[in-house]
């Protein structure tokens, strides 16, 4: 009758009684293991009293031996009496080890679920998201740790750390490319000095958004629509829907918001590394001094065209991350489907960014123009 | 009382895919609290549309499916959330979540449909994993698992927040016979521990003859028949004879 490990104060020892009554589930748990884990002054001996439970569902099952365990650890000396059958299920558990499991933190749930949106809406916890997610892409940079794949920063991690070395690379190269080329051609036109100017407002305005698009569609696009594709294959988006939970909050939104993040992120590197690269180019073949391109880079560069290149990233982002999603959550069920679900998404993506691209230039066009 | 209307109701339902590809017609059923239902039928002729329309999975082209009394069309987000708070699936293909442990799996469940604490949450896993027989399998990522054991978790999934009604999509098929058999005791065991109203699609004469109360066969593009159990052990009809055979008393073959 008794729960183990209690076994103090026998002699002088405090009697608590908390009686129960009627029908016990799941609306009642919390309070129940409210009322027996309840802090108390001393140790005592508790009598939990089931005598007029009618019905004990095992959700409130769980909170009493929840409660219990609490006390028994505190030293309390436990007394459950009522019914035999429950009486005995309930020492029964009580008498199992505690199981310890490694456990996502409610929070996080909670992070990717509904809170999230509530979170976005307000704009002190987006400075504090958009602050720990760079935080956790500079540690991901270097090492790649496992995080359970639905939050947050698990695929911050994926979509924007994984990315650094290829987007560093290309945009080296990119921006190599295009100081030879402008070199070349200005060069011929004896307007070497312009070099800094086309480079710089090419990769700025153009090239390094796009670039990092197309890296993020091909790896992230393709990504996010074969897993939302596979699970639904695998009916885990019906299960959460007959959960109550909605799909697109749970496993778009995560994703989305790691991608509009990151990318913008990813384009400032390729922005500043393929500057470099041009930089490395004009000073060793056409021979330009570096204080000449600093001088003529701020001339010609100014905030404009770094948030213009920053709000195609942003769009870019937006239209692959929901894209690739929509395409993901609406795939047939088989195997092969998943496949086409992916390629779908890639050239949807690829669409979707030139078109993007386009609007953005037409759109800066007329008001240039103007 | 409220129960005498059906706590699973079906109107007048067409069911399909596309409005000229009907599965399903003219389905009317009304499931009442404590029913064991089992859905029967050859395959492709729409048991697992029927579910999905009973779990609002899928839209009916014409009619209405009510759940707990309350018309699944009508519900708004926050409703859907807390009526299906009390319902429990388990999907064929188990739709466990392969990136989370055992664990969490059931966990989320408590954590996304309910406000319970977090120490009622854990002792409620380790409860439920015990119930599946399945002790200490807490922190197993699904893919380590069999096959009979990754369905044990689904149920357990299921069962987590002691749901009104269960529903089951083949829960033994692709088993071997013995392991189906324990399942079909551990089902038998969780539907009267539960006390829930059951409903499944499946084709194990011995989960059949063990638990179910009444038969619906889907047949024909219709509900072909819809009966307790105890009525079709003499029927003559030859779906039934072919799907409940060795249920039914053998008869000359004409
Ligand atoms: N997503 C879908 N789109 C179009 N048709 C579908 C879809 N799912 C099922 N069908 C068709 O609907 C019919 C009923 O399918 P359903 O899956 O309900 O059959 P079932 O009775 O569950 O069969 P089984 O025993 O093989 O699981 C089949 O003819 C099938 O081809
Ligand atoms: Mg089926």
């Amino acid at each position: 009758m008794t729960a183990p490990g209690a076994h103090r104060q026998r002699g002088n020892a405090r009697e608590e009684r908390i009686p129960f009554s009627g029908s016990l589930g799941i609306a009642q748990a919390n309070q129940i293991y409210g009322a027996i884990a309840a802090e108390h002054a001393a140790a005592s001996r508790l009598i939990v009293d089931l005598e007029g439970v009618t019905q004990l569902g095992r959700v409130a099952e769980a909170a009493i031996v929840a409660a219990c365990r609490v006390r028994v650890r505190r030293g309390d000396f436990i007394h459950i009496v009522g019914a035999q059958g429950l009486v005995s299920d309930i020492e029964l558990a009580l008498g199992t080890p505690e199981q310890d499991f490694e456990e996502a933190p409610p929070r996080l749930l909670e992070a990717v679920g509904l809170g999230t949106l509530t979170k976005v809406a307000s704009a002190a916890a987006l400075l504090q998201m958009a602050a720990s997610s760079s935080a956790a892409a500079l540690r991901f940079a270097f090492r790649r740790v496992h995080l359970p794949r639905h939050s947050l920063r698990y695929n911050i991690a994926l979509m924007g750390a994984d990315a650094v070395g290829i987007v560093g690379l290309l945009a080296a190269l990119l921006g190599m490319i295009l100081a030879f080329e402008a070199t070349r051609q200005l060069g011929d036109l004896g307007a070497k000095a312009l070099v800094p100017d086309v480079v710089g407002l090419s990769l700025i305005r153009e090239f390094a958004p796009l670039m990092c698009a197309v890296v993020v569609i091909a790896r992230n696009g393709a990504a996010i629509a074969s897993e939302l594709a596979s699970m639904r294959a695998g009916q885990e988006v019906d299960a959460l829907r007959t959960m109550g939970i909605d799909p697109v909050e749970y496993l778009v939104l995560p994703r989305a918001l790691s991608l509009i993040l990151t990318t913008p992120m990813l384009t400032i590197m390729a922005m500043a590394i393929g500057l470099l690269g041009a930089i490395l180019v004009a000073i060793l073949f056409a021979h330009l001094d570096l204080a000449l391109f600093y001088y003529r880079l701020v001339e010609a560069v100014d905030l404009n065209d770094l948030v213009f290149g920053l709000s195609k990233s942003l769009v870019f982002a937006t239209t692959t991350s929901l894209s690739a999603a929509a395409v993901g959550l609406s795939s047939g069920s088989s195997a092969s489907d998943v496949g086409r679900a992916t390629t779908h998404a890639v050239v949807l993506g690829i669409f979707l960014l030139v078109v993007c691209d386009a609007l953005f230039t037409f759109f800066s066009g007329v008001s240039h123009g103007r | 009382m409220a129960d005498e209307l059906g706590i699973v109701q079906l109107h007048a339902l067409r069911l399909g895919y596309s409005p000229s590809k009907v599965v399903l017609d003219h389905v009317d059923l009304s499931i009442r609290r404590g029913d064991v239902v089992a859905i029967l039928g050859s395959s492709g002729e729409g048991k697992t549309t029927l579910l999905q329309a009973m779990l609002g999975l899928i839209a009916p082209l014409s009619g209405e499916v009510r759940l707990l009394h309350r018309s699944l069309a009508s519900l708004n987000k926050e409703e859907r959330s807390q009526l299906f708070a009390r319902i429990g699936v388990v999907f064929q293909h188990n739709a466990l979540f392969t990136d989370m442990s055992v664990a969490e799996n059931l966990a989320m469940v408590a954590y996304q449909t309910s406000q319970l604490r977090k120490e009622v949450v854990r002792e409620l896993v380790s409860l439920r994993l015990r119930s599946v027989g399945l002790p200490g399998f807490e922190s197993r990522r699904p893919d380590q698992l069999s096959g009979g054991q990754r369905k044990r978790v689904a149920f357990a999934r299921a069962i987590m927040l002691d749901p009104e009604i269960l529903f089951c999509d083949e829960p033994t098929a692709g088993l071997d016979p013995l392991t189906a058999g324990k399942l079909s005791l551990l089902i038998q065991h969780l539907g009267s521990e539960l006390g829930a109203t059951m409903v499944m699609i499946t084709h194990d004469v011995d989960l059949i003859h063990a638990i179910a109360t009444r038969v619906v066969i889907v047949g024909g593009g219709e509900i072909h028949v819809d009966a307790p159990l105890d009525a079709l052990r003499e029927s003559s009809d030859p779906l039934v004879r072919g799907l409940l055979g060795q249920l039914i008393a053998p008869r000359a073959v004409s």
